[in-house]
């Protein structure tokens, strides 16, 4: 769900972008104030999403929190994997200069929860493959 | 519930700690006492914390806290690598590292959670950890 809304603001933002700047009936100065709106109302856009993106890893660590059989573990690494690279694909976009000044501290947010969502998936496939040093060490504890 | 800590968690929490970083971290020490607060049973711990590696007795799991000067929820914020022994109902805290700012860690790589458990281990034949009351 949430990674359906992520790459949808993804996509509106290069279309409302491209709609205003090419078009042709309105004034220089109209266009920038039309595309600085568009700007602010995506910043709330964004607000939002980070906000779902915040539930949504924190329902996962919830889940996480028991024990889960090994085939649920590798369908939620899919799932994240997924999420992993649209963040990462959104964090390409607001990297690039034209978007870094606007988007800075929206990019600063995506990096947050996309070290997060990669240290999960570090700890998920941890546990899909096992340690046996680990069990050694712990049995032995 | 038991709580005690580890030599690893003592440096890396005074680190954390430093006057240089109190604008970074400087609540650190009470976002720890809010979450045991808030999480004051072993019970609770066992099974509201992240979960890394298990036997039916012993089990490694991860804290998310918030860093509240941060903004970030717990993304942004820190986590403790604890060690949950049923037998003795106690909770050894192992490690505590920041996911943002000057000391800000990604993860920590598998040897090193070896290396804490050990460590840990270690301690407790020494009497080198210290408990730890909220």
């Amino acid at each position: 769900m949430s990674t359906v809304v992520i790459e949808k603001d993804f996509f509106d933002l290069q279309k409302k972008t491209t709609s205003v700047l090419v078009d042709q009936k309105i004034s220089e100065q109209e266009k920038i104030d039309i595309f600085l709106d568009k700007i602010n109302e995506l910043k709330s856009e964004h607000t939002l999403v980070v906000q779902a993106y915040s539930k949504l890893i924190e329902s996962i660590v919830e889940h996480l929190t028991n024990s889960i059989p090994v085939e649920e573990l590798i369908g939620i690494s899919e799932c994240i994997k997924n999420i992993v690279n649209i963040t990462n694909r959104l964090i390409e976009s607001f990297s690039k200069s034209k978007y870094k000044e606007c988007f800075d501290n929206e990019l600063r947010n995506y990096q947050v929860l996309y070290n997060d969502i990669v240290e999960i998936l570090g700890d998920i496939e941890v546990r899909i493959s096992g340690d046996k040093e680990m069990e050694d060490l712990l049995a032995d504890f | 519930m038991n709580i005690e800590t580890s030599p690893d968690y003592r440096k890396a929490l005074k680190e954390i700690s430093k006057k240089k970083y109190s604008g970074v971290y400087g609540t650190v020490t009470q976002e720890i006492k809010n979450f045991f607060k808030e999480y004051s049973s072993f019970e609770s711990i066992w099974h509201k914390t992240f979960m890394l590696f298990e036997n039916d007795i012993v089990r490694v799991n991860k804290i998310r806290l918030e860093n509240e000067m941060q903004n970030s929820g717990k993304s942004g914020g820190y986590r403790i690598i604890v060690l949950c022994d049923r037998r003795t109902q106690t909770v050894g805290l192992l490690y505590i590292y920041p996911k943002v700012g000057p000391l800000g860690q990604l993860d920590i790589p598998k040897d090193k959670s070896k290396d804490l458990v050990r460590n840990y281990k270690k301690a407790k034949l020494d009497k080198a950890v210290e408990s730890l009351e909220f």
